[in-house]
């Protein structure tokens, strides 16, 4: 082993666990953002992009965490069946909210930031994006479940799930799980 | 003209003041169920949203909304008039006025409300952001015509330094956000916030030409160009807080607070 050599060796072994790990996420989150642009870009926008990109962003999205959390302790109230359909529907939501937001043929300029850790197998990941001319800061949330997916996303500090959240509440308090089953089938039908 | 300061800086002392407390008071706040609640449950289901406690406190946003229902009633008539009438005359300024020229107007008033920045950030003890502020401004006025362009952007260490205002430099005192309001046209903002524009309307240059000209229509005249020039930008942030929201009202309130708190953290 020559010096170079074992300086690359200790610098891996030096490394912290946490380090490589958001590299890891990292690498997995380039990748998926990649993929979904590239889905958007061959499609023609509104429900057609939605469509294509919905089993693109289930493979790297954990939308049932993300479900979960938004609806918040009400969710130990739904029966499984009402569980299962909860994520169905906020994922098609979830997932024209963000398509309508992308206009075919549009690139997105990401640059990505330090990522932090804020637990085991957890990582935040801070990014930039420059798109149409405008500059947004968007942190991905992600947690490594057997594979990084995403969790949560802030967008110019406004967290999706947050946001969800105050929602859900109050519609749980007034009418419990039948108001938050009404309400997101309402939203889902609605035009996009 | 003293007197005129001295009274409306003395206002809005008192009016921070009964922010301040009014931002204490535990009525009316709408954070989400409690997590320890989850953890008292010892089925499966529950235990996985125990689990997660740790993210769910980030999901929490509390809000003081004392005047809900009139808030309600407000951004009802706000949603009415963007629908009817800021939509319209937004894609109609779309059309008329092509991004480069959109951009320059937004450029041009950003670069003037420098002493906003300036002093905010003076005040907030970040002097390192007051000297890139001055550089900016410097920049952007001399090789951007006047501020239309922003070459500054191009320059490393002139680049991204977050905006400043009066409402951050409270949160930064530790004033609370105070209770929620929706005024008719102007939309969201908190007591604390309030207080804050009127600071910022103090400092802003367009706001001097009155004063200096002796009257409102001089203000108004300089101003509306600006005006206009945001109902676009307006509606675009609008959409994005309410559309495929399950309660827009409570979703413009959420992103509203989020995205002022993230701003102080800057």
């Amino acid at each position: 082993m020559n010096p170079k050599q074992a300086a690359l060796f200790l610098a891996i072994v030096a490394m912290p666990m946490s380090a490589l790990a958001d590299a890891d996420a990292e690498a997995t989150l380039r990748e998926a953002m990649d993929e979904a642009v590239a889905v958007a870009n061959h499609s023609q926008g509104g429900r057609a992009m939605a469509d294509k990109l919905q089993p693109v962003l289930e493979r790297r999205i954990s939308f049932e965490s993300m479900t979960r959390r938004a609806i918040g302790p009400g969710w130990r109230e739904f029966s499984p069946a009402q569980q299962d359909e909860a994520t169905k529907l906020f994922t098609k939501l979830i997932i024209r909210s963000y398509s309508n937001k992308f206009t075919p043929g549009e690139k997105p300029e990401v640059k990505y930031l330090k990522s932090s850790s804020p637990g085991p197998g957890k990582v935040e990941i801070p990014t930039t994006m420059l798109y149409k001319g405008s500059r947004y800061s968007i942190v991905y949330r992600m947690e490594n479940r057997g594979q990084w997916l995403v969790t949560d996303i802030v967008a110019e500090g406004v967290s999706l799930i947050a946001n969800y959240r105050a929602q859900f509440d109050g519609l749980f308090k007034k009418g419990g799980v039948d108001a938050v089953m009404r309400s997101l089938k309402d939203s889902v039908a609605a035009a996009p | 003209m003293m007197r005129i300061l001295c009274l409306l800086a003395c206002a809005g002392l008192l009016a921070l003041a009964g922010c301040a407390g009014k931002g204490r008071a535990p009525d009316r706040e709408q954070p989400a169920p409690t997590a320890d609640a989850a953890r008292t449950e010892a089925d499966g289901k529950s235990s996985a949203v125990a689990a997660e406690d740790d993210w769910d406190a980030a999901a929490e946003v509390r809000v003081s909304d004392p005047v809900e229902p009139v808030n309600r009633g407000v951004f009802w008539f706000n949603h009415q008039l963007y629908r009817y009438v800021a939509k319209p005359f937004s894609s109609a300024y779309k059309f008329v006025f092509p991004d480069v020229v959109r951009k320059g107007i937004r450029n041009a008033y950003d670069n003037v409300r420098f002493p906003v920045r300036f002093v905010n950030h003076t005040l907030q003890g970040r002097l390192d952001r007051t000297a890139q502020e001055t550089g900016r401004f410097l920049v952007n006025t001399t090789a951007g015509v006047g501020g239309l362009m922003k070459p500054a952007d191009k320059i490393p260490v002139l680049a991204d330094v977050p905006k400043s205002d009066t409402g951050q430099t409270f949160a930064k005192w530790g004033v609370p956000h105070g209770p929620y309001l929706v005024f008719p046209l102007l939309g969201p903002t908190s007591c604390r916030d309030l207080v804050g524009t009127a600071g910022d309307t103090a400092l802003n240059p367009v706001a001097w030409i009155g004063i200096l000209f002796g009257g409102a229509a001089w203000t108004t005249a300089v101003s509306a160009p600006s005006g206009a020039h945001s109902v676009p930008d307006q509606m675009d942030r609008y959409d994005a807080a309410t559309k495929d929201s399950l309660d827009p009202y409570v979703a413009a309130r959420t992103s509203y607070i989020q995205y002022r708190d993230a701003q102080e953290k800057k």
